[in-house]
């Protein structure tokens, strides 16, 4: 391999692992707290369509990509109701949500653009750093990215900092081990864990919107296609913790990019659909050789009620 | 005293919501609907010609009424074991996935043993398909016992890799020798499929494997001792253990169970319905039979009529596609709407009972 198939692999790895970064993050923060994300896929589906729309009618990307943190946002928001005011099944509930948004954005496209699809939208390009992206090799590969990869890759140590330094980010995690407890040292466990989804929501959010104007271009059904299953495998294998889920995602960008290039690569002849498998089976893989030591949250998926 | 006595006898207050609650599936069945009746406003469509049109698409003729049986058939089977699942509290979420690999085994034998006579062949090929959907199943349940791991993720996982394998082999080592313009394998041979019912279009011999097994968990699950200690390990594993019930064969009997049924519906689907392995057949059975599970309350017994509700939801949507060009999309915002109003309807009969039988 020459240099130039290293630079687009390495820049392709980092810009496809982007997405599910930012759902790892997400995740992360919801099941700290101790609420199930399983609609990970979900609010990421319908932030895509959300931003792909948006865009089309405003002509504007920005508009697009706030459209799409909103309606995470607001989604999440009518999943906590559904999960921490009545206590609803977490597990259920969010496979609900998947199939509803499945639902509302296939059909929805068909209703807004038909069989003939959607508009070109404008996309992000590729920012070049200067001074930083000469460095030979890296610099092409790391800081020639469009923005919303850098702005990614900033969110990582800030969320990180939040978790795992912050005030709020120890009532979380208080609040996922053990909720009475928390309540009792005055921690407001339906504040603390209403804030935890709702961040979820919105970083699941600009993950579709990353996906739908930055990568993909477009929206087509289903589009999220399992990533935020494997976001979700992400934040368990980082342990809950942005800079492990980062790593854990980091390792399923280069495998969808391996697998955009294996089948371009001469001399390998395997079927693509076996290749697509791949990020799946080092998902399994993943899982397997955890170890018993990584547990939940104590309070996982269990309901608070205030007495 | 007296009023000692009342609390210990009293009945639980037949309030308006607490009879509501009751029928908890019906009420989030008839509110998802109603959901899909009014999104169709959207395009144009009267909620009174929504129903119109589903009712006549799922039954308005015998073919109609055939296709409806035949999607209830495969839904019967994974509802079946997706009731068992729940109901023992295994999160069994990996249906369409074993649904694929007994799609899969079928393909297998029936394209390697062409010559088998057909007395032979279909009770091998079920069998077969049940076996494999029982050990793909057993890979989340190895991880379970070795690992700790919550079966949800990777039941889910394997979905995806089930899928690409069903693509990955009628796109190679299983491609039609014809052309055809969609990926899928040569037909079976005639002998393998399963007998299709005359004037009743695609409505086949299945439902006659499917609906026995179906009464016959029913019986299991509220007859029989071995249903007792499911159902025990569901509502309190540690209650279970203490009675002296070994929770962890449970687990591992029931997952294998489930896998094992969806495994069959899988099969079923394969020579009853399309004679070919194609790409996506089935079209979203999986996650239809979790469905049919839930609304019929994890209970065998319940997933007869919820299987018949669903197999005529997704007949009836596919026919109002035609006639109306609403695409049948829709039914999975129907779906997911109706599982949340479930478990709506759940968690509010909890939170009722929590403040109905707190003492004082």
């Amino acid at each position: 391999m020459d240099n130039a198939v290293i630079i687009e692999c390495l820049s392709s790895a980092i810009r496809v692992s982007a997405p599910i970064i930012l759902i790892a993050i997400g995740v992360s923060f919801s099941e700290k707290a101790g609420v199930y994300a399983m609609n990970a896929e979900g609010y990421m589906l319908i932030a895509a369509f959300a931003s792909v729309m948006v865009t089309v009618l405003t002509h504007s990307l920005a508009w697009g990509v706030l459209a799409g943190i909103l309606v995470g946002i607001l989604v999440s928001w009518i999943y906590s109701l559904l999960v921490l005011k009545l206590g609803a099944d977490q597990v259920l509930c969010g496979l609900g949500t998947n199939f509803a948004v499945i639902g509302l954005t296939s059909s929805l496209q068909r209703l807004f653009w038909g069989v003939t699809g959607i508009p070109r939208i404008p996309a992000f390009e590729g920012i070049e750093i200067p001074l930083l992206s000469d460095i030979p090799v890296v610099g092409q590969a790391l800081f020639h990215q469009p923005i919303l990869t850098y702005f990614t890759y900033l969110l990582v140590p800030i969320c990180w900092w939040i978790m795992q330094k912050s005030t709020l980010g120890f009532s979380l995690r208080a609040v996922g081990e053990n909720p009475s407890c928390a309540d009792t040292l005055g921690i407001n466990v339906f504040k603390t864990r209403l804030l935890s989804v709702l961040t979820c929501g919105a970083l699941c959010g600009l993950s579709g919107a990353v996906l739908a104007l930055q990568q993909v271009r477009t929206f087509n059904e289903n589009m999220s296609a399992g990533r935020g299953w494997l976001g979700i495998v992400a934040a368990v294998f980082g342990g809950w913790n942005p800079l492990g889920a980062t790593g854990a995602s980091l390792i399923f960008g280069i495998a969808e990019a391996l697998q955009l290039r294996l089948q371009m690569l001469a001399g390998i002849n395997i079927s693509s659909y076996l290749i697509q498998m791949f990020p799946y089976i080092i998902a399994l893989l993943f899982i397997a050789f955890l170890g018993k030591s990584r547990r939940h949250p104590a309070a996982m998926s269990k309901f608070y009620k205030k007495t | 005293m007296t009023k000692l006595l009342q609390y210990f006898t009293k009945k639980e207050k037949a309030s308006p919501i607490n009879t509501l609650l009751k029928s908890g599936p019906l009420l989030g069945a008839s509110a998802g609907l109603l959901v899909g009746a009014i999104y169709v406003l959207l395009w144009g469509i009267s909620p009174v010609v929504f129903f119109q049109e589903l009712l006549v698409g799922a039954f308005g003729s015998k073919m109609a009424i055939g296709s409806t049986i035949n999607r209830m058939t495969p839904l019967l089977l994974i509802g079946t074991g997706t009731a068992l699942a729940f109901k023992a509290g295994a999160n069994n979420i990996g249906q369409e996935g074993q649904v694929f690999v007994g799609g899969i085994a079928t393909a297998l034998i029936a394209h390697s043993l062409p010559g088998l006579p057909a007395a032979i062949g279909i009770p091998a090929i079920l069998l077969l398909s049940m076996v494999i959907g029982a050990l793909y199943a057993g890979i989340a349940v190895l991880f379970r016992l070795f690992k700790g791991t919550n079966e949800l993720l990777i039941t889910l996982l394997l979905n995806y890799v089930s899928k690409l394998l069903v693509a990955a082999l009628i796109n190679g080592p299983l491609i039609a020798s014809m052309a055809v313009s969609f990926p899928q394998t040569d037909p079976f041979g005639e002998q393998f499929l399963l007998k299709r019912w005359p004037n009743f279009g695609y409505m086949h011999a299945g439902i006659l494997i499917a609906m026995p097994i179906t009464i016959f968990a029913a019986y299991i699950m509220w007859r029989t001792p071995a249903g007792l200690r499911l159902r025990m390990v569901g509502s309190s594993p540690l209650a279970a253990r203490t009675a002296g019930v070994n929770t962890k064969k449970e687990f591992v009997a029931v997952m294998l169970l489930s896998g094992a049924l969806c495994g069959l519906a899988g099969s079923i689907e394969v020579i009853g319905t399309t004679d070919c392995l194609k790409q996506g057949f089935g079209e979203a059975l999986g996650f239809d039979g979790l469905a049919v599970a839930l609304l019929g309350g994890s209970n065998p017994a319940g997933v007869l009529p919820a299987s018949l509700f669903f197999g005529a939801l997704r007949v009836g949507m596919q026919s109002m596609q035609r006639s109306t060009g609403i695409p049948s999309s829709i039914l999975d915002l129907i779906k997911g709407c109706i599982i949340i109003f479930i478990m709506i309807g759940s968690a509010l009969k909890a939170l009722n009972r929590f403040h109905t039988h707190m003492p004082l």
